[in-house]
């Protein structure tokens, strides 16, 4: 196993008080596979991601196990993560725009990551520099190595920003919302391109999206949040056929269908609970349409629907995965097509 | 960038007379007529003529050479000052920026310290304390001065430190101390860059209000505060003695701060 997080809680001090952000988050990566973890805002995605990197603000209390290859690293100090971060463990950001120093040239900041954590000698980091802006698909990587950022697009801007998640080939590579700043056209090419490094490097990749065509493109197993919970995880051609929690069905309902004539797009009435106001029971739901009086009260734990299917929700039991309430899941199904 | 400056007259203007500042100070000796310290007790309190450009003072000195070595002084004074406060203030700030918390809280409650007195009345008492000198001036000057820094690099560093590209950064495994001089500095003093170019007109003029009041260079030196002090008794007969140095000491303030303008237009953005 790549990465193995056992429950995993961070709370953030607010107002002077500690709330909750995640709760008990339990995953596994292994290597060569796609993680998808999907929510809407504010559903704790990016924090997560900060979690696993244990970039977070000083005012931040983090629980739980995080294992990275058999190394406990949440346990590590800040000295001993340093080393961690960057080399076994990328982080690729929103928005490529700004995520580079802008005065800096473009072959410093790639080689920024090897001079932490290599030793090779300048012509070694020049020429491994000029092999990654070659591997990202970057033309004139000669001329590139001396550019400053504000000289690129922003598509070529993400792609160096994968070469210097890549320049140590890390085992894991974090990539928060890494298409989200882009047009569609540049957004295909960037996940060709991972999905094309991933196959080469055999690494395991967490993507965090909102974006259902990316999990279709990439993972191949999603996580969904829903307010600081894993809601749901299932291998990704499960969940898009056969959703079970009414608000990865939402979610879905959510996406328009090319060639499908609708009088309104489905949506999820309401608004995510903010950390401190949660609700006793399930956090979804004041938003579920198929909401019970135990919803309100107790909150579901994770359900194994099938091997590799589980879902938090009280709809479900153990054993086959077949609706315990009232109304059946093909009914769920069609119940946000308004 | 270029293009900017030079199509502002005004910016224009301010490098011409830093230029010219500049050279003066560079070709002293070429450029004075007279040696600047030595007494001509036959032709004292001479008019400004073809020998004597701007007149000579109460002992006979060329009053034109003495302001050409003068330049020698107060630029010196200029530029060291600003080059100790600086650094000081701009690493304090960022450190103070970038920290937060009580690391942050320390050092600006230090700094409004220094900022609860009026500069000049801070710098008085630092030199008079420890005598007066030029050196002695420039230390207190420089005392007074590098909190200006501290709190304009602080404000600027806290506006960028949630930057992606900062985070980037430590997600890179970079540690702070290298984010604070790779990432966080460079990015931030920009606006403290503009501020010390308009103070070195400042810290001029402070220096020879010093001096002015006997704190800093002493007599025979050069200093165009001191020879405005020199010339108060002379001011009914000998108008000269006082309007050269007082004019030196304008055009050269003026000169920085045109300047100093200029580049700040140039280089903010949002102010074009």
């Amino acid at each position: 196993m790549l990465l193995d997080v056992k429950n995993m809680s961070l709370s953030l001090k607010r107002a002077g008080k500690y709330s909750p952000i995640l709760e008990d988050l339990s995953f596994q990566v292994k290597q060569g596979e796609t993680l998808g973890i999907v929510g809407e805002s504010g559903c704790g995605k990016s924090m997560t991601a900060l979690s696993l990197m244990q970039l977070l603000p000083d005012k931040a209390r983090l629980t739980g196990e995080v294992d990275l290859q058999g190394e406990l690293i949440s346990v590590y100090s800040k000295r001993r993560l340093e080393k961690i971060r960057g080399n076994q463990m990328s982080m690729i950001f929103q928005d490529p725009l700004t995520s580079l120093n802008p005065l800096q040239t473009i072959g410093t900041q790639i080689e920024e990551s090897l001079i932490l954590h290599t030793k090779k000698s300048k012509e070694e980091r020049r020429s491994r520099v000029l092999q990654l802006l070659k591997a990202v698909g970057l033309p004139r990587a000669e001329e590139l190595i001396d550019e400053y950022p504000h000289q690129l697009s922003g598509g070529m801007r993400q792609r160096v920003m994968i070469a210097i998640a890549m320049a140590c080939e890390p085992q894991l590579l974090i990539c928060d919302e890494p298409t989200t700043a882009l047009d569609v056209t540049i957004q295909a090419q960037i996940l060709e391109l991972m999905n094309e490094i991933k196959q080469q490097t055999n690494m395991g990749i967490i993507m965090i999206t909102h974006d259902m065509g990316v999990v279709a493109e990439v993972c191949d197993r999603v996580l969904v949040m829903y307010a600081g919970k894993i809601v749901e995880e299932a291998p990704v051609i499960e969940l898009f056929q056969n959703p079970k929690h009414p608000y990865t069905q939402g979610l879905l309902a959510s996406i328009p269908k090319l060639g499908e004539r609708k009088k309104k797009l489905g949506s999820i009435l309401g608004t995510v609970p903010t950390p401190g106001s949660m609700p006793v029971g399930c956090r979804f739901a004041d938003r579920c349409p198929h909401v019970m009086d135990v919803c309100r009260n107790v909150t579901p734990a994770m359900i194994r629907i099938k091997e590799d299917h589980q879902t938090a929700c009280w709809l479900y039991d153990e054993k086959e995965g077949t609706a315990n309430g009232s109304a059946g899941s093909k009914q769920l199904e069609t119940a946000f097509h308004h | 960038m270029v293009r900017r400056v030079t199509s502002s007259p005004l910016t224009m203007l301010g490098l011409f007379i830093v230029v010219i500042i500049l050279i003066a100070a560079l070709f002293a000796p070429a450029i004075a007529t007279h040696s600047p310290t030595e007494v001509d007790l036959v032709s004292k309190l001479e008019a400004p003529s073809a020998e004597h450009y701007f007149g000579t003072d109460e002992v006979g000195r060329d009053i034109f050479s003495r302001i050409i070595y003068g330049t020698r002084i107060s630029l010196r004074i200029g530029l060291l000052v600003v080059l100790i406060a600086f650094p000081i203030g701009t690493i304090l700030g960022a450190i103070a920026g970038y920290a937060g918390g009580r690391i942050d809280q320390v050092i600006m409650r230090i700094t409004d310290v220094f900022l609860s007195f009026p500069g000049i009345i801070l710098a008085m008492s630092i030199a008079a304390a420890l005598g007066p000198s030029i050196e002695n001036v420039m230390l207190a000057l420089a005392a007074t001065w590098w909190p200006w820094y501290t709190r304009i690099v602080r404000s600027s560093v806290m506006s960028i430190k949630h930057s992606e590209f900062i985070e980037a950064s430590r997600a890179l495994g970079a540690n702070p101390f290298r984010i604070l001089f790779k990432e966080v500095i460079p990015n931030s003093i920009a606006p403290a860059t503009i501020q010390a170019s308009l103070d070195l007109g400042f810290v001029i003029l402070s220096a020879a209000g010093l001096s002015f009041i006997g704190l800093g260079a002493q007599p025979p030196s050069p200093e165009w505060g001191a020879m405005l002090a020199n010339s108060r008794e002379i001011l009914r007969e000998a108008w000269w003695a006082a309007t050269f140095p007082g004019l030196a000491i304008l055009f050269t303030v003026l000169g920085f701060n045109l300047l100093g303008d200029g580049l700040n237009d140039v280089m903010d953005p949002k102010q074009r």
